[in-house]
């Protein structure tokens, strides 16, 4: 990152972000203030990241999306806009709230363990697929956080016998959204693996945790399409399926599988 | 649900964990005392006969015993989601095992946990997952409704894929084929290490690759560690330069793709083995002091050559890394036929029933490696595998509009 000062991008977008939360809980006695301020400064973190993102792209000549570190830039630009999404359309001020807390997160993550992003891209992932394979797989990572952040809400509400019987069907609408995005993302991968290493299924580790992480989701489809009356149930499906993700996208490395796995990218 | 007692109709999960566990004691018995019987699909038309069959006994259970608990329960939710989870189970122990090599656990060698996709659990979990999956798809594409669309396409689509990839797995052929420049080579090594003699011959006419430029970094004179690890910018390319490292600024004013050390200097040379080289000058922004100096990779001919900037640091050149790697080749077919192509990573080149693909080189040679892997991969099933995936594809696009609206006319 060394033409690119990220440290400014990170001020400018915790800040706005801070502000949107802040504002979000502020009593305006002007009406369109408090309907709209929490929404602009959302969107003014957002657009502050994603010119971030645009430059760092432009001057490694490569999708920044090679490393675990660059993934994660995707994912506290996508988190927030969903938030972002939902919060303009159901008006929930806590899932914005968590959406730009969790996507702050990432971020100072990423300033924490600093990363060199170079230029060089191996030959593997020269390719068309590796755009709409890692952005769709994002997509889907950003959509199932956010269910996830619904289902914590969900129990935690349960937990102190307050009224949570609108949440379940809130996480369903991320669920739905992101299961299709991960369906798409391991799918283009499969198709991708084709072309790139001759087969599109080996149980890579990292292929399999994908796996892992997808039929859990799929459960959690299942069971709700039958039982619809048992949320509890349900919300814990769903934090299982998200601590499984979270193995698929870093905890892979740690394992004693990984040192076989042809997914490994970073220096 | 506490009222009905076990194997009392109808059935639901309890008796779905019962089959997953009963599955998993037999699997692991069945291995651990006949390892001679393997969990092995047969070859074409084998595999052909047992899919046919395996399609009839799920149509024999659709229409015949239309009304039995077993078929009920076999195609609901509660076989699917224990189905579903057996198999999830068995990926989570493939994920934390590593596989295909030798466990210091005996348990883990003998029950097969360490190569799972071939032992009796993963056969028996196929066999459970895959029938459930199709009696609940046959229950909703007969009688065929056009509203079920989305459920057939995704239903449908998975038990395709997931059965042609299981059936078709005795016919994929992957090998790999040592070619030398200048050489045709006919023979070919599977992966289980037998030499295979093929009826096309491969020629490599020339094998190359594009570099990216070397990187430089600074180093501990006496740990020989990278100084910079974890911190910002660890290493930079020769082509960003001027940079900082640390509190160096460094300058490359002279740099060679190819070099030879004459004395205590580098200078062109046009050999094999000849690896790149820069005169850097670094200055100390602190001190202002100012020192000359060369810096090279190296090569499997040449040591590295690292300059030393000061009693604590060196700067050293990384190894260039790889752009892109291609073979240019001669196919000679049974027929007499020659043909010309390139080989390329993430570009196959498709012959008759193969696909030809860039494996690797000699990569100690790097750039001047004469050597190149190609690999040969037979896939017959793949038209089958791919009609599964792309129904699955079309699926998702109606799990985007049907997911949300179909839960409000349930509630």
């Amino acid at each position: 990152m060394g033409w690119i000062n990220f440290e400014v991008y990170v001020v400018i977008t915790l800040f706005f972000w801070l502000a949107s939360v802040g504002s979000l809980f502020l009593r305006s006695a002007n009406k369109s203030i408090q309907k709209y301020l929490p929404s602009l400064l959302a969107f003014g973190g957002i657009l502050s990241l994603s010119l971030f993102i645009i430059i760092l792209w432009t001057k490694i000549d490569r999708p920044p999306m090679r490393t675990l570190g660059e993934t994660r830039l995707w994912y506290s630009l996508l988190l927030p806009a969903i938030g972002l999404v939902s919060f303009a359309r159901w008006k929930y001020k806590w899932l914005l709230a968590y959406s730009l807390f969790m996507g702050g997160l990432f971020i100072v993550i990423n300033y924490l363990n600093p990363e060199t992003h170079d230029k060089s891209l191996m030959p593997a992932l020269q390719s068309v697929w590796f755009i709409p394979h890692v952005i769709v797989y994002m997509f889907a990572y950003a959509l199932l956080a956010a269910s996830s952040l619904v289902a914590l809400k969900a129990i935690y509400q349960n937990y102190r016998n307050k009224d949570w019987q609108a949440l379940p069907s809130l996480a369903d609408n991320f669920v739905y959204l992101g299961f299709s995005f991960l369906t798409m993302g391991l799918l283009f991968g499969a198709l991708w693996a084709k072309e790139a290493w001759g087969h599109y299924w080996t149980w890579d580790p990292k292929e399999t945790w994908a796996f892992i992480t997808w039929s859990a989701y799929l459960i959690y489809i299942h069971h709700r399409y039958k039982h619809l009356k048992r949320n509890e149930q349900a919300m814990w499906i769903l934090l299982i399926a998200f601590a499984l993700l979270l193995v698929c996208w870093f905890g892979v490395n740690y394992l004693p599988t990984a040192q076989n796995s042809v997914h490994t990218y970073s220096n | 649900m506490t009222k009905r007692s076990t194997w009392q109709t109808p059935w639901s999960y309890r008796e779905g964990w019962i089959v997953v566990g009963g599955l998993a004691i037999l699997g692991i018995v069945w291995q651990a005392f006949f390892p001679s019987l393997k969990a092995q699909i047969p070859r074409w038309p084998g595999n052909l006969i047992l899919g046919l069959l395996f399609i009839s006994i799920l149509l024999g259970i659709h229409f015949f015993s239309k009304k039995s608990a077993f078929h009920k329960w076999l195609s609901s939710v509660p076989a699917a989601v224990t189905s579903a989870a057996f198999y999830c189970g068995l990926a989570i122990l493939m994920g934390i095992i590593p596989q295909h090599q030798q466990s210091p656990s005996l348990i883990i060698n003998l029950t097969g946990l360490n190569q799972l996709t071939s032992s009796w659990l993963f056969a028996l979990a196929n066999v459970y997952f895959l029938s459930s999956l199709g009696l609940a798809t046959l229950k909703r594409f007969i009688p065929f409704k056009l509203k079920n669309t989305g459920y057939i396409l995704n239903h449908l689509g998975l038990w395709i894929a997931l059965t042609a990839a299981a059936l078709g797995s005795s016919d994929l052929q992957r090998l790999s084929m040592n070619c030398q420049e200048g050489q045709a080579e006919w023979r070919a090594t599977n992966q289980r290490g037998q030499v295979i003699e093929l009826p096309i011959a491969i020629e490599l006419l020339n094998f190359s690759i594009d570099e990216y430029p070397p990187k430089l970094t600074l180093i501990d004179n006496e740990t020989g560690k990278v100084v910079t690890e974890g911190k910002k910018n660890q290493y930079f390319s020769v082509a960003e330069a001027p940079f900082q490292l640390l509190s160096y600024k460094v300058e490359v004013e002279k740099l060679l793709g190819e070099a030879g050390l004459i004395g205590n200097r580098f200078e062109r040379v046009n050999e094999i083995g000849s690896p790149p080289a820069a005169q850097l000058k670094v200055t100390h922004t602190k001190t202002g002091e100012t020192t000359n100096g060369w810096v090279s990779s190296g090569s499997f001919r040449q040591q590295p050559y690292a300059f030393k900037i000061s009693g604590e640091h060196s700067i050293v050149m990384l190894p260039p890394e790889p752009q892109k790697y291609q073979s240019a080749i001669r196919i000679f077919t049974q027929d007499g036929q020659q043909l010309e192509t390139t080989l390329e990573v993430n570009k196959p080149f498709k012959l008759g029933g193969w696909k030809l693909y860039q494996l690797s080189y000699d990569t100690e040679m790097g750039k001047w490696s004469t050597l190149s892997v190609i690999e040969l991969v037979r896939d017959p099933w793949i038209p089958a595998v791919y009609l599964g995936i792309f129904m699955l594809l079309a699926g998702t696009l109606f799990l985007f509009r049907d997911g949300t609206k179909k839960r409000k006319e349930q509630l």
